[in-house]
């Protein structure tokens, strides 16, 4: 049997759980909200039961991790709580017990996962460009602070520089300007609206791009794609900025053989055998790495490169 | 006009790989599959592309020679302000691969008619039909109903659909004054899954968007009476979206993956032809599947039908089997196409002297109607 956590709404799960009913294999999706119910860790086997079905992990025959938590306590149940020490208290013990537990029963299914809970959720930003510098990967200049004066300094070195998440919970600088998730700029002028300190916040220095590449990682092979977003004034900065009218002309994109094999080294650094990758193209030739995401949304690439992923993905989970 | 001088430029002119050209007997397609459009170019200037992958553009230049200077000026600023091109340095331009064409799809069936002339009639079937389309996978479905509908028998339709495959649902149905704006609203809002809704035979045009589910509601006043309204081939219908495409590229465009229901019940590749596979009230549809003749159809593609194979449109048309304009030929051309891809002519099929066989045949008595 094949298992799949995933969330309820996700879209990709649902179309690669219809090749896995189009090849006749047998599956099971548990979501965000899936309860595990008499859940058992005895000596080596772990088992639990959904609906009437005891699953068994060593019948598991391939887990992918797609995304959301595992439930091994009822958070529902926990609201009920009246009293908020307690309730505060329950809910910080349940998750430090969650975590062990997750991390045992993904552990017994390491050699047949693509992706885990643990390897996702834990990318450390600032460790990933460290990684990358040994490695020698190229990346934009980098500053974390949480102070106004340095990053005064870094503004006038670079000139333009965009700040982003430190890791994907960090609340980023909190003012009118930047608190938000998307890419944002920053120029001296600007600069001016922050307070003296803030909160610890990733600084980079704006690379002129030619265009972004957008990589999915499965397995050993990295599916690219190009994606031609300077001519429109509205997504230079982050292309998550969509501008519906025209796309941004995405195309599929070969990535250097020497640059695909340090990326490789990377992921393997974090034991990713799946990631979205983020890198730029620079107007002077270069390739500048960006971040990895793990959960990412291959079908963006997928659907405008005709990589059927979906496939692929089933195919490897079949297999 | 481009404001660039690009005599001199070391550069290459790259097609952007999500746009295809489709070369015709007197004219070509080039064919913007992400963003859905398409334009028709001379067929010098599919060659003047084939040129632009050996060659950098000032070498295109000195090729072309100074009296074609302006010609090779005029394509270049066409594929760059239309975005189907981009310059590259040598070191890049061979990282652009191109899309591979292929085409796959999960579902034994993709999309599927219902026919409705009777209510009685297809709510005999109905449930027994969805409950099977879902286990096919099928995503789309269409209902086209020839008789007024009330709101009760709606919801019944699309009620039934909830917690199944299908993820789209498309309703024809004739005009009636008890069905007010008002029901159809609600309707529409108890019911996600459905896209449109179309109220034929009305007494005026109008389109109503649901913005919450992104749906619409028209009325048009053209009137539906049986499956012969359908089959026209425009250039309005025209599909350059990649998916139709690819598909178009390997499978007959029109009727790939369908299965329908006609309004007596009998399962047919289209509403439109004749022959049956057996009534939904006692045939299994997976079982019509395994019939050869019910899915060999599904691969006339166009390369295959005579005419269309030479024309530029073939992948953005949508075929038909159902009307062709010699009934016993497996690969005629479709009856209700009006272009000639020898002359790159259109004109109106249902003047055409050479058709008028065919039309009575048919029995296409009135052939003006347009509604698909
Ligand atoms: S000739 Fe064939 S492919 Fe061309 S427009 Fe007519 S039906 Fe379509």
């Amino acid at each position: 049997m094949i298992l799949i956590k995933s969330n309820a709404d996700d879209y990709s799960t649902t179309q690669v759980l219809k090749w896995l009913v189009h090849f006749n294999k047998k599956f099971l999706r548990l979501n965000n909200s899936t309860l595990l119910k008499h859940l058992e860790i005895k000596d080596d086997t772990i088992s639990f039961v959904y609906g009437n079905q005891k699953v068994i992990l060593s019948d598991v025959s391939k887990y992918w991790y797609r995304r959301g938590r595992w439930d091994t306590f009822s958070r529902k149940q926990l609201r009920h709580i009246q009293d908020k020490k307690l309730n505060t208290y329950l809910n910080f013990f349940n998750k430090e017990v969650e975590r062990d537990v997750i991390a045992t029963l993904e552990k017994s299914l390491f050699s047949k996962s693509l992706n885990s809970y643990q390897t996702s959720s834990n990318i450390n930003k600032l460790d990933v460009l460290k990684s990358c510098k040994e490695l020698g990967i190229k990346t934009p200049e980098t500053l974390v602070t949480n102070s106004k004066e340095a990053l005064k300094d870094f503004v006038t070195t670079h000139t333009t520089i965009i700040t982003k998440a430190v890791n994907n919970l960090d609340p980023n600088i909190k003012g009118n300007v930047f608190a938000d998730l998307m890419t944002k700029k920053i120029t001296l002028e600007n600069l001016d609206t922050l307070p003296k300190t803030f909160n610890i916040s990733l600084f980079q220095n704006l690379v002129e791009k030619e265009f972004e590449i957008r990589s999915f990682f499965l397995v050993d092979t990295f599916y690219s794609m190009a994606i031609f977003s300077q001519n429109d004034e509205k997504t230079k900065v982050d292309f998550r900025n969509y501008n519906m009218k025209s796309p941004n002309r995405c195309v599929p994109f070969t990535l250097p053989t020497s640059l695909a094999s340090k990326l490789r080294e990377l992921l393997k650094i974090y034991k990713l055998n799946s990631a979205s990758l983020d890198i730029i193209y620079t107007t002077d030739d270069e390739y500048k790495f960006l971040e990895i995401n793990p959960i990412g949304q291959y079908d963006m690439v997928s659907k405008p490169c005709n990589y059927y992923l979906d496939v692929e993905i089933a195919n490897h989970l079949a297999s | 006009m481009l404001s660039i001088n690009l005599q001199h430029s070391d550069k290459f002119i790259v097609i952007f790989a999500s746009c295809f050209i489709t070369k015709g007997h007197g004219r070509s397609l080039i064919i913007d599959s992400q963003r859905g459009k398409f334009d028709l170019i001379p067929n010098d200037m599919v060659d003047f592309i084939q040129n632009s992958k050996l060659y950098t553009i000032r070498t295109l230049f000195k090729i072309y020679g100074t009296d074609n200077k302006e010609i090779v000026e005029s394509y270049l600023s066409f594929i760059l302000e239309n975005e189907y091109g981009f310059l590259a340095n040598d070191k890049i331009r061979k990282k652009f691969p191109e899309i591979e064409v292929k085409w796959q799809h999960p579902s034994k069936i993709t999309n599927s008619i219902i026919d409705v002339k009777v209510f009685e009639t297809t709510q005999e079937i109905y449930l027994q039909t969805i409950s099977q389309l879902d286990t096919l996978q099928c995503e789309a479905l269409q209902i086209r109903s020839y008789i007024s509908l009330s709101e009760s028998q709606l919801t019944y339709l699309a009620e039934a659909i909830k917690n199944t495959c299908i993820e789209h649902l498309e309703i024809y149905t004739k005009y009636n004054d008890q069905l007010t704006l008002k029901k159809l609203n609600k309707l529409l809002l108890n019911n996600q899954k459905i896209s449109n809704i179309i109220i034929h035979s009305a007494s005026k045009e109008d389109e109503y968007e649901v913005i919450k589910n992104l749906s619409t509601i028209y009325y048009t006043a053209q009137t539906l009476t049986d499956e012969t309204c359908c089959g026209l081939v425009e250039k309005q219908y025209f599909n350059a979206i990649k998916d139709h495409y690819m598909e178009a590229n390997f499978h007959n465009s029109c009727l790939n993956r369908k299965l329908s229901i006609d309004g007596n019940g009998e399962i047919k590749n289209c509403p439109s032809m004749s022959k049956s596979y057996g009534n939904a009230k006692d045939t299994n549809l997976v079982s019509v599947l395994t019939n050869e003749d019910f899915t060999a159809i599904w691969n006339i593609k166009k390369d295959f039908v005579l005419t269309c194979q030479d024309c530029e449109f073939r992948y953005v048309c949508t075929d038909c089997r159902a009307y062709v304009e010699t009934p016993d030929n497996l690969y005629a051309k479709p009856l209700k196409c009006g272009y000639d891809p020898y002359t790159n002519e259109w004109s109106d099929w249902k003047e055409n002297p050479l058709k008028q066989k065919a039309i009575s045949e048919y029995q296409l008595t009135n052939v003006k109607r347009t509604l698909f």
